[in-house]
């Protein structure tokens, strides 16, 4: 499948602010595109990245991998992973260990072939000092660990497509390299909400801009470079 | 494992402490007896459960002007309490309260819930700090009588603030919850 995320006649009206107003008319993202979402802070980033998953009451049509997140979002999710704004939200086990593992648990990715140490060892791969973190409980991490943490577990299913909204707010620049580093590396379609220009620029390939409620821009990030 | 094994009775004392009557005295007597030497044994700063019961002592002289019926049982009821609590929550983290629900053979979504309870509770412990702190760099809780209209009002957008994002971040952590496969 080349679509793997398709928008057709997309309109969100918020409910209790009715003069807030969403709407794309027609946008795909295609196999290992990497799109940066951009827009004013209430633009509707969240918004729209929370419709991807049906989270919200919208009209129109969204298909992801060609399904329906309102109608069939358990057959999207072994494929898709979502980090959150904010760490706390998305990191909920014991330790950071059995974060990484409680979605390949939830799937059943676990099998005699990839078992936990092979899924950790991967990950150890593709992010530094990981190791530091794994024992430890979510509460005790930095805000800046907290969120590669949060990464981890998204990177753990292995997934095709990675939503991530505002992965670098709040960090420093030395942590906020790490993390580009770390998602340079990945190689399915990403949708990443974000205001960091270094980060798009390093990471995006395409670029979707949001104003006043209407799509102001979509398509190759190298158009839209300088203004960035 | 001793620590474990105080740790699981105190949690049985305590269950014990809040369903018995108020008419049995001697029963509370001796769950108050025997939570004592736990606490001796546990080896835990005696600061703590003075701290804790400094808390208490208003409600408790509250009841003995207008309730001195009841005033032994529930004093007898509530230091068994704070000192079950303070032995069941000493270097207490979610692994331990995990294992300890295992082993009560709890249904595991009532260890989940426990467990997520227990790790959002210093979430929200931050929250509420973090408000309370930005309320008070405002200019709020600067005039500390309870009667004070400013105060009650600060105190009430804390804790009407609190109630309302509890409230978003449970939505999300479900949402979170939701997208991994739970």
């Amino acid at each position: 499948m080349h679509n793997i995320i398709k928008i057709e006649n997309f309109n969100f009206i918020r409910s209790n602010n009715k003069f807030f107003n969403l709407k794309i008319n027609h946008l795909e993202i295609n196999k290992n595109e990497k799109w940066a979402l951009l827009g004013h802070n209430g633009s509707g980033k969240t918004t729209l990245l929370n419709s991807l998953f049906g989270f919200e009451n919208y009209q129109g049509l969204i298909n992801i991998f060609g399904v329906d997140p309102r109608k069939h979002l358990k057959k999207i999710l072994p494929f898709t992973s979502y980090v959150a704004q904010n760490p706390d939200d998305g990191l909920f086990c014991s330790t950071i260990k059995e974060d990484i593992l409680f979605a390949c648990k939830n799937f059943n990715l676990l099998n005699e072939k990839t078992t936990e140490t092979t899924i950790i060892n991967q990950l150890l791969q593709k992010i530094p000092k990981l190791e530091l973190l794994l024992d430890r409980p979510p509460y005790e991490l930095s805000f800046g660990e907290k969120k590669i943490a949060l990464l981890a577990t998204a990177l753990a299913i292995n997934p095709s497509l990675l939503i991530m909204d505002e992965p670098f707010s709040m960090l420093d620049q030395k942590q906020k390299n790490n993390l580009i580093e770390i998602i340079q590396k990945f190689e399915g379609t990403l949708i990443m909400a974000t205001h960091d220009p270094v980060a798009i620029k390093e990471i995006c390939t395409h670029s979707l801009i949001l104003s006043n409620g209407l799509v102001a821009y979509q398509g190759n990030l190298d158009e839209t470079k300088h203004t960035i | 494992m001793t620590k474990l094994i105080i740790k699981i009775i105190s949690f049985a004392i305590l269950i014990i402490c809040i369903a018995t009557s108020t008419k049995v005295t001697i029963s509370l007597l001796l769950a108050l007896t025997i939570s004592s030497l736990l606490f001796v044994l546990s080896k835990i700063s005696f600061k703590i459960f003075l701290k804790r019961i400094s808390l208490l002592i208003p409600f408790l002289l509250f009841l003995l002007l207008f309730t001195p019926n009841t005033f032994l049982a529930i004093f007898l009821k509530s230091t068994t309490a704070i000192l079950t609590t303070a032995i069941i929550t000493d270097n207490f983290n979610i692994t331990t309260l995990k294992y300890l629900g295992q082993k009560l053979h709890l249904p595991s979504y009532f260890i989940d819930i426990l467990a997520m309870t227990f790790r959002y509770s210093f979430t929200l412990v931050d929250e509420v700090i973090a408000l309370k702190r930005n309320l008070y760099l405002r200019g709020s809780f600067k005039k500390k009588h309870l009667f004070h209209s400013g105060f009650l009002g600060s105190l009430g957008s804390l804790i009407g603030n609190f109630f309302i994002r509890s409230n978003f971040r449970a939505q999300r952590l479900y949402r979170s919850l939701k997208i991994r496969g739970y």
